[in-house]
């Protein structure tokens, strides 16, 4: 006797190795029962239309570069196909990196936040400037001291270095705006930097830290040139650093194998599923 | 998909660096296209011959297909310049323009799109656009404010500011199924290429419109322009087809021309 899930299609006795919810590198989702699985085959379509809508509005709402949060997506994008969120998800994830070379990465589980990062090696200033490359110029040289720093660097070691390039907090600039706001608001938002109080400082001091979408979009190593093209050194100089960057080229190199591994099992394992009911269907 | 006998291609990293690169510069000109398109075969594909940039294209936007998305091909209405810019297939509202702009911000665009239209010139003075600031929906909106966020359009390349506003190409080519469906009675249509034009030139007679780059093939080495429709005397000067070759070698520009438009893409 064949068992049957709830939408009436025969599903297999055995369970094979189904990459569900918390076994998957990155996960993106929640574990998703096996007998509540959903989405007969003609609904697949739906699916996809949905992860498509999804790709766009993903593009259109990473220009910004504050972080995307999931709460958007369900209310904008999903809608009533909420509970199908991960299998959509997991369609826009393929077609980004598929069409685009974007990776749609959840960098914060808690508050479900997500940030495009081009997967790869930028080509950028190849057609001169664009509005963003003053700022991102100065962002590499902030990332730069914090990192040469021991990776954390106070707000009175980031301003001797921003004055020496002209910038002074509360004078208008006219490619940066206000500097202030836009190292400790508009950067931080980005998730370029972070903008921590240091504990128990009275008056209150603040130290800058890398943010997440910097350990993403760029690396130690790239910083670490950067930091040495400018004082004409060898990386191999600052051998801490060197190491460290080394480090976490190794890291961030075996996650994403891990994260293609785990995604081309999991399309794998759609396409076994579909091929199965199609075939149930033929024998009835 | 829409009875469509275009063959689904294949992207390679060439196209996908090439896709890129065109959605962060938002939109650019032929000439910039073609050397992007001859950077991204040096980076990925060093040994083969680079495609020709149309087919290139069409490749690209076969498999964009499915996301009802593609590489559209336009011409500058002052100056006939070719520029290339991603956009949607489906019609374009302005609430999906760019989702980062706030409700009081999209319909600050809204209200100076409306004046470009409805004016004569297809250009809208900054006084008039400020003058609606009142009337805008969502947060009120200080006219300092208003004043930024309208070169926050010119940056991001929607409105171009030439003294007075008018549409940028990128947003001509990504929005005009939008304004005819929106504004029918409003807008006008050029009488060669029956396309959506905002700047162009009129017949002082019978009032049929042509952009700038129509006047210029249509008339071109025509001693004695005239009218294509009520064969009345064309009264304007006719201006010069766009060469991509006589532009790069006279090292561009400013001098010959009115406008003063930044190039910097």
């Amino acid at each position: 006797m064949d068992r049957r899930n709830d939408y009436g299609y025969r599903v297999p006795l055995f369970q094979s190795k189904h990459l569900n919810g918390d076994e998957r590198s990155g996960s993106n989702y929640r574990r998703i029962p096996w007998g509540r699985r959903p989405a007969p085959p003609r609904d697949v379509a739906i699916l996809q239309e949905r992860a498509n809508k999804l790709v766009k509005y993903l593009l259109v709402k990473d220009q910004t570069k504050i972080p995307i949060k999931r709460s958007d997506m369900l209310r904008d994008v999903i809608q009533e196909y909420d509970e199908y969120f991960p299998e959509i998800i997991e369609r826009a994830s393929y077609t980004l990196e598929k069409m685009f070379r974007v990776n749609l990465k959840e960098i914060d589980k808690q508050s479900s936040l997500y940030i495009l990062i081009s997967t790869q090696e930028s080509s950028a200033g190849i057609l001169g400037t664009t509005k963003d490359t003053p700022k991102l110029g100065l962002l590499m040289v902030i990332l730069s001291v914090i990192f040469m720093n021991g990776n954390k660097a106070s707000e009175a070691v980031i301003w001797e270095v921003l004055r020496k390039l002209g910038l002074r907090p509360g004078v208008r600039h006219s490619l940066f705006g206000e500097v202030r706001k836009l190292i400790t608001d508009e950067f931080v938002k980005q998730k370029y930097l972070e903008y921590k109080r240091v504990p128990n400082s009275r008056p209150p001091e603040y130290e800058f830290f890398w943010g997440l979408r910097s350990y993403h979009e760029t690396s130690k190593m790239k910083v670490l040139k950067f930091a040495c093209r400018v004082q004409k050194k060898d990386p191999k100089d600052w051998a801490v650093q060197y190491r460290e960057a080394v480090e976490m080229e190794v890291q961030a190199a075996a996650v994403a194998v891990a994260e293609a591994e785990a995604r081309a099992e999991w399309f794998q394992h759609q396409h076994w599923l579909y091929w199965r009911t199609q075939h149930q269907h033929g024998l009835q | 998909m829409q009875g469509s006998t275009r063959r689904m291609g294949v992207m390679t990293d060439v196209h996908r660096r090439f896709l890129q690169l065109l959605m962060t510069h938002g939109v650019l000109e032929e000439w910039d296209v073609k050397r992007l398109q001859t950077h991204c075969y040096k980076v990925h594909d060093r040994n083969a011959t680079v495609d020709k940039l149309e087919d290139f294209i069409n490749n690209i936007n076969s498999v964009l297909e499915s996301l009802y998305i593609e590489i559209k091909r336009g011409v500058t209405e002052d100056d006939g310049r070719p520029i290339y810019a991603l956009v949607n297939l489906a019609t374009t509202s302005i609430s999906k323009m760019a989702t980062d702009f706030a409700e009081n911000e999209l319909d600050l665009f809204r209200k100076a799109l409306e004046l470009i239209i409805d004016s004569e010139t297809g250009f809208a003075s900054s006084t008039n656009i400020l003058n609606l600031v009142d009337q805008l929906k969502g947060k009120k909106m200080r006219k300092k404010e208003a004043e930024q966020v309208l070169q926050k359009f010119v940056q991001n390349k929607w409105l171009i500011e030439e003294g007075e506003f008018t549409l940028h190409g990128r947003a001509i080519l990504e929005m005009e199924q939008y304004i005819r469906e929106t504004y029918p009675d409003a807008v006008k249509i050029c009488n060669i290429c029956h396309s959506l034009l905002i700047q162009g030139q009129s017949c002082e007679t019978c009032g049929i419109r042509m952009h700038l780059p129509c006047v210029a093939k249509y008339f071109q080495s025509n001693a004695e322009p005239r009218c294509p429709h009520c064969n009345d005397y064309w009264p304007h000067e006719i201006p010069k087809v766009f060469d991509p070759e006589k532009e790069r070698e006279s090292g561009v520009l400013k001098s010959n021309k009115k406008s003063l438009r930044s190039r910097q893409h």
